[in-house]
């Protein structure tokens, strides 16, 4: 019965033509090629992440000055309002399992809101920041700085835009993939925020 | 049972919530941890209980939003990644500038 109530649902590996030869990629949720994505992202801003502290080695006090200049407690609200959007996006997943494809989508679009809210967030530290004349060109901090929250924001753009799809074309199949990005966008604040805004 | 057998797979409703209750507080333990309010240096014991928490919340999400509760070798093998990560910058914190 375990077993049963375990498995994955049936269309689950059928949208792919391909699904009998990703191998042991074949057991996790979504879309294998999803998987190598995450993990590929982990690696880049993992990777982003490492060399930030590396360089913030070599000039700690430009860091912790340069950082002093970032709204911590935004960034911290930022992460609960990407949080509360994983949560949306979760129980879109849950409710098309359950066939209720309207409350999918409100879901869906929950998540996208907040989305939203959170590039907006984003959005106003970056004009507080240039307005004080703190550009990609201050220093090394605030070059990776940019370069960072930039690039994760670029993915939330990118995540928006496939929920909006997802939720267009909507099948548990589809919504579990979309959703699996948009957890991933999640997954990679999660890391960056601490680092960047709050190691010193 | 088809039904039953899709919805089962994926996290229930109340676990979900549970996850993101429980993430919402690791993240009031980032805002005091990480000292958001404050501009001083945190130091060592602060640093390491800032990356505790947050590789605790990647454990979650991992888990629970991308429901990788269902295979949980390549739960523990992303969060052993997560974990690598965060050791690195760890140690590189240590050291001396």
């Amino acid at each position: 019965m375990q077993d049963t109530e375990n498995k994955a649902p049936e269309n689950h590996e059928s949208g792919d033509t391909l699904a009998g030869s990703w191998g042991v990629l074949s057991a996790l949720p979504g879309h294998p090629m999803m998987w190598i994505l995450i993990v590929s992202e982990i690696l880049v801003f993992g990777g982003a992440l490492i060399a930030f502290s590396g360089v913030r080695l070599g000039d700690p006090d430009t860091f912790r000055q340069s950082q002093d200049h970032l709204d911590r407690l935004a960034g911290a609200l930022n992460t609960m309002v990407l949080l509360t959007s994983g949560l949306c996006a979760a129980l879109a997943v849950n409710a098309i399992a359950a066939e209720k494809v309207s409350n999918a989508r409100r879901w869906l679009a929950a998540a996208s809101t907040l989305g939203v809210v959170f590039l907006g967030v984003k959005a106003m530290e970056y004009a507080t920041k240039l307005a004080d004349g703190l550009t990609p060109t201050t220093n090394a901090f605030f070059t990776l700085y940019y370069l960072t929250t930039g690039f994760h924001a670029l993915h939330v753009i990118a995540g928006i835009i496939i929920l909006a799809i997802v939720s267009w074309k909507a099948s548990v199949h589809t919504i579990e993939i979309g959703t699996t990005f948009w957890h991933m966008v999640d997954l990679v604040w999660v890391l960056l925020f601490p680092i960047v805004y709050l190691m010193r | 049972m088809k039904e039953k057998a899709t919805r089962s797979y994926f996290p229930s409703r109340i676990a979900l919530t549970i996850a993101w209750v429980v993430l919402i507080a690791l993240t009031i333990g980032t805002i005091f941890t990480g000292r958001v309010t404050h501009q001083s240096t945190l130091g060592v014991p602060l640093f390491a209980a800032l990356l505790l928490v947050t590789w605790a919340k990647a454990g979650i999400i991992l888990r629970m939003y991308l429901n990788l509760r269902t295979v949980p070798a390549a739960a523990d093998a992303l969060t052993i990644l997560v974990g690598l990560i965060l050791a690195v910058i760890a140690t590189l914190y240590v050291l001396p500038s």
